[in-house]
């Protein structure tokens, strides 16, 4: 699915470059979950936006079935994550002016879906908000933000989801529960995970995880 | 796209975030369009009333025939045309007869306004949509009474009989210029058979237009008239009202301007508000997959949007002001109103679209640019245009005011005027800077705390002051502009303005018209000697010689000379000294007189008078206020200069309806006695300046709103950072109270700098603006102090009611919330 070869990135800052990673080499198959994991400052996070297509890496390869990311320009990787790509954020990241379900509706009608209200309503029945379609986000509690972004990550069925510690935002009991829908909803929907995380926990519950330290990986 | 772009619209609204950018442009429009509504309604209004004093639109006078080819020129056109011959001639009533003036008017005199007559002298008046017919012969009541006839009678006219029609008391065109003779009015078809113009009569020929194409004629016939001809039309006829209306709509326009500028910086202020607030969502949305271009055609599309509904609204907002105030004037009209031109409303659904497209597009374009990884870090900032948006808007601002008051002077000064006032913060700034760094600012103090918190965001303070103090400032110089305007026009007709000229009363009448007056009550100026005198020498070479064709027939008239020893009212000595000790005789001449024909103090000018030849040498040169009613005069001589024997009296009163009747008892009693009512003409100057004023005061209230607006969009700007760092304060102990105290004082900072920077600012460009756009008189104005606790007021007040949750809101909830 996914095919990392020598992946660099390397930051001009000042006198002495700034290498956050390091060429670094892994493949992630279909229908995989992969957690990636290593202390703060390792190049986790610009690992996870470099896999999404949300910035460009200054060196290396990223093939994604066949297509190099690195290539595209700014609108054939837009047009690839509008395609195949979800995503969870750590700060839940929804629109403050659109409510529940019109935050689900927005990737939706991005796509171009005609029933994007019904399909919305649906998927948050399914994370357990079918009572809060209409409360904005500042109503929500943060776990409920979180099932609202998860809705929105999964309603338009990507083949590939990035989870930025989706659960680092919220309490223990709370973060169970999101991990769990998480991951079921990555089972019925048969998708590729890929979640940056520092909770050992939440990674051994993925097939596997990437270790990074200091912009290398140290054991996958 | 569009579908998708109306609902986010839609959410977005919702959300409040459009609403001020909404409300900015609504009022630019608003003030736009009420503004050019009025303008262009007033104007039409006022020329078609003032035209009505022209008899046409324009006229074109000449001292001989007029060209055939001005008549076929206008015929094409389609103007409506009418003639007009003036001479002077005697009318005989059997053995009575008497010198009169007499004009000669074609069938369709006049082409606008009436013909006023009675049907006895001093009677009641009726209004006749013309001249006399051909046969016919309407005469005033002095001839009526000086060779004793009536309506009905048969009086000669030089070879012809005419029956006298009606009595003459008005018509539209009547010169206010004194006449010692009495007037009559016949048909231009019955001057060959009367057989009065003879070669070498003094005769004045004038060709009367009106009609839609009245423009075109005039550029047309300009540039190829003679040197004997000359053009009218209401600005060179009624030069009061032209200057007035003139400077009425120089001030509208400035106004408008300014105001438009007011927007326009809310306009902006609220964009980058709303582009700084939109980057989350658009980083998120570009994760969902959204290329750089779709979110600039989404966004495009939206801010059309907006711009496009807020000028219909401020159209609509605009339309409804300007019909209000047509409305209480209405009964001040004598005519229709004319519905307004297409103009203002292309105008000013352009200015609505370009504040879209010139100050809020530039701003959202930069989204394009906002990283997605954004969402994953908050390193990841959007990288802002500001430079780019700054020369984009200074140049459509510049580009927009030369349009609008269509002169680059204009709007250059006040783009480089704005410039001015934001480099003076930033170095206000700088040095407020440099000496607090000198003291320990003490966070627990709430002056320390608002201190720092202004020096270390100084990019936020810098724009806060700088346009709190731009507005400030316009809103300073529209009051202090209008405060001037209007009491210099009130100062122009004052209450007391004479409304009736009482001339040609001989020296034996003065006192019992004197007495006459008094017994009434009536409030009168003084009484001027008259003379009536040719100018036949210049420098003792005679005129035929001396001077142009056209100046020639600038002074080939009687002039009204009077002599004083007071210099009057309204006159300014420009050169030489106010009637010297000199041997001879003097004389003091009005300016325009002495450019017209090229003259100098020390030359000496000649006059006849009655036999008498007499020389004067210029000794000074005079301005004189045309503008004020009262009795002027080109010529002034050295009382002793003229024999007494020869003079009459000039005196005005301003008289009310009932004194008018009392007027035609003394009238009919001394029947020499000539009469001018100028009542007509002032009252239109006050309507006018009325009218004006009340455009002005609808203007200034638009101008506090876009003020107010200015001052919402830039406290909102600010109040996302202070929730926070008040929020981050209160982590750290800080108490509610130190908190709001900080801030107050902030906004007091804030608000007292802009004051005193527009405070210094506008007086310097008010006096510019006074004397070299509006020709009136610099003075200080001690009452701008107001502005200051008046500004820091309303910032600390916007101020504190903008972030009055800082203190009521739960840090977490805040901290959270970024």
């Amino acid at each position: 699915m996914i095919e990392v070869a020598n992946l660099q990135q390397t930051l001009n800052t000042g006198s002495t470059p700034l290498h956050i990673l390091k060429g670094l080499n892994f493949k992630i198959a279909e229908g995989e979950s992969v957690a990636i994991v290593g202390p703060s400052g390792s190049g986790k996070t610009t690992l996870l936006g470099m896999l999404a297509g949300l910035d460009v890496p200054s060196g290396g390869e990223i093939n994604w079935q066949g297509q190099n990311l690195v290539a595209m320009n700014e609108d054939e990787r837009a047009q690839l994550r509008a395609d195949q790509v979800g995503f969870v954020f750590q700060q839940f990241q929804l629109l403050g002016s659109m409510t529940a379900i019109e935050n689900v509706m927005l990737a939706l009608e991005l796509k171009g879906v005609k029933q994007a209200t019904d399909e919305a309503k649906s998927i948050l029945t399914r994370v357990g908000l079918g009572h809060r379609l209409d409360h904005y986000p500042r109503q929500l509690s943060g776990g409920e933000q979180q099932r609202v972004a998860i809705a929105r990550a999964f309603a338009s069925k990507p083949k590939v989801l990035f989870a930025d510690e989706p659960t680092g935002n919220l309490d223990t009991a709370t973060g169970r529960q999101i991990a769990d829908l998480l991951f079921e909803l990555n089972e019925e929907q048969h998708t590729t995970l890929v979640m940056v995380t520092h909770d050992e926990r939440l990674a051994e519950r993925c097939g596997r995880a990437i270790r990074i330290e200091a912009g290398e990986i140290v054991n996958t | 796209m569009s579908n998708l772009s109306l609902t986010l619209l839609r959410r977005d609204w919702r959300s409040g975030d459009l609403r001020l950018m909404l409300a900015a442009i609504t009022t630019a429009v608003a003030v736009v369009a009420a503004v050019t509504l009025f303008s262009d309604r007033l104007q039409s209004a006022l020329i078609a009333k003032s035209n009505q004093f022209l008899a046409a639109e324009l006229v074109v006078s000449s001292s001989r025939p007029i060209n055939q080819e001005y008549q076929d020129k206008a015929s094409e056109l389609a103007l409506e045309q009418a003639n007009k011959i003036e001479f002077s001639s005697m009318i005989f009533n059997g053995d009575n007869m008497r010198l009169s003036s007499i004009q000669a008017v074609s069938d369709s005199y006049p082409l606008l306004g009436q013909v006023e007559v009675a049907k006895q002298p001093y009677g009641a008046t009726t209004k006749l949509p013309k001249g006399p017919a051909k046969g016919e012969l309407f005469i005033d009541a002095r001839l009526s009474l000086a060779i004793n006839a009536q309506v009905g009678d048969t009086l000669e006219v030089g070879d012809t009989q005419l029956k006298v029609t009606h009595i003459l008391v008005r018509e539209p065109d009547q010169k206010s210029a004194f006449n010692v003779s009495p007037r009559a009015m016949m048909n231009t078809a019955d001057v060959d058979a009367a057989g009065v113009i003879l070669p070498g009569s003094r005769v004045r020929y004038r060709a009367l237009y009106a009609g839609d194409n009245t423009g075109e004629f005039k550029q047309w016939v300009e540039p190829i008239l003679e040197d004997h001809q000359g053009l009218v039309d209401i600005d060179t006829q009624s030069p009061a009202i032209g200057r007035s209306l003139g400077r009425a709509e120089r001030f509208l326009l400035l106004a408008s301007c300014l105001g438009v500028l007011l927007s326009v910086i809310a306009i902006s202020v609220a964009a980058r508000r709303y582009a700084e607030r939109k980057t989350d969502s658009v980083a998120v949305m570009k994760t969902m997959g959204m290329s750089g271009q779709s979110i600039v055609n989404l966004w495009a599309s939206q801010v059309l949007i907006v711009g496009l509904v807020a000028s219909l609204i401020g159209i609509a907002i605009g339309s409804v002001l300007q019909t209000v105030v047509f409305e209480m004037l209405a009964t001040l009209f004598v005519i229709d109103i004319p519905a307004p031109t297409w103009v203002p409303f292309a105008l000013s659904i352009a200015l609505g679209l370009s504040c879209a497209l010139f100050f809020i597009l530039p701003a959202v374009y930069g989204l394009k640019n906002v990283s997605p990884m954004r969402v994953l870090s908050r390193q990841f900032g959007n990288e802002r245009n500001d430079r780019t948006r700054l020369v984009i808007g200074a140049i459509a601002l510049m580009l927009g005011l030369r349009l609008f008051a269509g002169s680059w002077q204009m709007a250059i000064s006040l783009v480089v005027g704005l410039g001015l006032i934001a480099v003076g913060v930033a170095a206000i700034l700088w040095l407020v800077r440099a000496i607090a760094h000198r003291f320990t600012l003490h966070a627990s103090s709430p002056w320390g705390l608002g201190l720092a918190n202004l020096l270390r965001n100084r990019a936020t303070t810098w724009v806060q002051v700088s346009v709190f103090a731009m507005a400030t400032l316009i809103v300073a110089v529209i009051v202090l502009l209008r405060g001037s305007l209007i009491e210099e026009w009130r100062n122009q007709m004052p209450v007391d303005t004479p409304n009736h000229f009482l001339y040609n009363i001989a020296p034996d009448m003065v006192k019992p018209v004197g007495e006459f007056a008094s017994d009434n009550g009536w409030q009168g100026t003084e009484l001027y000697p008259m003379v009536r005198a040719r100018i036949n020498e210049i420098n003792g070479i005679n005129i035929a010689e001396s001077l142009t064709d056209r100046q020639r027939d600038r002074i080939d008239r009687e002039f009204n000379i009077t002599y004083t020893n007071d210099l009057p009212k309204a006159n300014v000595v420009q050169a030489g000294e106010w009637m010297p000790v000199v041997e001879g005789h003097q004389i003091s001449v009005e300016d325009g007189m002495v450019e017209d024909l090229g003259l100098k103090l020390g030359d000496t000018m000649g006059f006849s008078i009655g036999g008498y030849q007499l020389e004067a040498t210029i000794t000074s040169i005079r301005e004189v206020d045309w503008n004020q009613m009262r009795p002027n005069f080109f010529i002034i001589a050295n009382p002793g200069m003229f024999p007494e024997e020869l003079a009459t009296y000039l005196t005005a009163y301003k008289l009310d309806e009932a004194q008018g009747a009392q007027l035609n008892q003394l009238l009919l009693k001394y029947p020499t006695i000539s009469l001018i009512e100028v009542e007509a003409i002032i009252r239109q100057i006050r309507e006018i300046i009325d009218q004006v004023s009340s455009a002005v005061e609808l203007v200034m209230i638009l101008i506090f709103a876009s003020a107010v607006l200015v001052l919402l969009a830039c406290v909102e700007l600010t109040v996302d950072q202070r929730l926070k760092d008040g929020a981050i304060l209160r982590t750290m102990g800080a108490n509610k109270g130190l908190l709001r105290r900080s801030q107050l004082i902030e906004f007091a900072l804030i608000g007292a700098a802009s004051a005193i920077i527009a405070m210094a600012v506008s007086e310097g460009l008010v006096a510019y603006i006074q004397v070299q756009m509006f020709e009136l008189k610099w003075r200080a104005h001690p009452e701008l102090l107001i502005t200051l606790p008046l500004v820091m007021g309303l910032v600390m007040t916007a101020g504190w009611w903008a972030t009055r949750s800082v203190s009521r809101v739960a840090p977490m909830r805040v901290l959270h919330r970024h």
